[in-house]
């Protein structure tokens, strides 16, 4: 984790992220570091604050969502020295992470796409403690699953771990 | 192609739309049992149910010692063939060790490791008097025979085991039953 980083003075280098539906996102390198995947593009291109590099990002990442992740990136970039220490930061993950199930799952598709290793533990949990006390078809009901099995491998499958189902 | 769940936005992505990294990140936070369950909901989510990098969490510590006791395993090479979730659900098994006198086993849906030695491997004071002691076949008792005690106005029972137990908190049981049913 990059937490703890000093944050560039002034702002010199920035970088924009653009959505698909045309949204720009202007944040700073510490900002953007939270993401490995921006950190390795960036490392590469650099980017200034006369001229910042604009990536443009998966139609899947819509503003709305990309939003949430960079108040993610934002906050923690910060790190826990600020506005209340790393107690305010858990509540701040924890707050964050309220979100309505399809939301909660485009935020975790950009955590993994954007390679935010701690975003993606927040909201795998969040989608994971959902499904918890849920029976298959339930799951299926509520997030939308299709089954795409077909009826042999619907079969196979019901024989499978069978140890776990004693 | 998996499902379909419409948002505000006019895009589409559901639950096992997600890619299987992204599933794997879920399933990790669930207990086996939960990540089995799970596999009966898509193809996605089987594949990631299947990960090595989701059962490597669910394993002990030390599996790859309690693997090595497994004695019904006949060659090593076998055994490094087995993916993690199918070394789960060996050492799931009751697992004989030290010449079949004990087993071992992990509770299923946490993963923690449970043990069970029998009186055959106590040392029990005055077992070979048989005015006081006996051992009694049953069909209850998972070693088919136990100490049956007749009479007694004081008992000493002793145990030794040399295991490598992964780190954390146990509790000790003794298992008694009175009377003959």
């Amino acid at each position: 984790m990059s937490e703890g980083t000093k944050e560039p003075d002034g702002g010199e280098e920035k970088v924009v992220l653009k959505t698909h539906d045309g949204q720009e996102f202007t944040v700073d390198m510490a900002t953007a570091n939270q993401s490995g995947t921006l950190k390795n593009l960036l490392s590469e291109v650099g980017s200034s604050s006369n001229n910042p590099q604009v990536i443009p990002l998966p139609s899947s990442i819509t503003s709305r969502v990309l939003g949430k992740v960079v108040e993610y990136c934002q906050r923690h970039a910060a790190g826990g020295g600020r506005r209340g220490g790393m107690q305010a930061l858990e509540q701040f993950d924890e707050e964050l992470v309220e979100l309505d199930k399809d939301m909660l799952l485009d935020v975790t598709y950009a955590a993994a796409f954007l390679d935010v290793p701690r975003l993606l533990d927040l909201t795998s949990q969040a989608v994971a403690d959902a499904i918890k006390n849920m029976s298959v078809e339930e799951v299926r009901h509520y997030f939308g699953v299709v089954s795409d099995f077909t009826e042999e491998e619907e079969k196979v499958i019901r024989s499978e771990c069978p140890w776990a189902f004693e | 192609m998996g499902a379909r769940v419409s948002s505000l936005m006019g895009r589409e992505t559901g639950l096992g739309d997600l890619p299987e990294n992204c599933v794997a990140a879920v399933l990790v936070h669930l207990n086996p049992l939960e990540i089995c369950r799970a596999a009966r909901l898509c193809r996605t989510f089987r594949g990631a149910a299947s990960a090595d990098l989701v059962w490597e969490t669910k394993l002990p510590r030390n599996y790859r010692y309690l693997l090595a006791l497994v004695s019904d395993e006949k060659a090593v090479e076998q055994r490094s063939r087995l993916c993690k979730k199918e070394i789960y659900a060996r050492l799931c098994r009751p697992n004989p060790f030290d010449g079949g006198t004990k087993e071992f086993w992990l509770e299923k849906s946490c993963g923690g490791l449970c043990m069970s030695i029998p009186s055959r491997a106590l040392l029990i004071t005055g077992i070979d008097d048989h005015r006081y002691w006996n051992y009694i076949p049953t069909e209850e008792s998972r070693y088919h025979s136990v100490a049956y005690l007749q009479q007694t106005w004081w008992s000493e029972v002793d145990g030794e085991i040399n295991f490598c137990f992964p780190a954390g908190a146990y509790s000790l049981f003794f298992r008694l039953h009175l009377g003959i049913t």
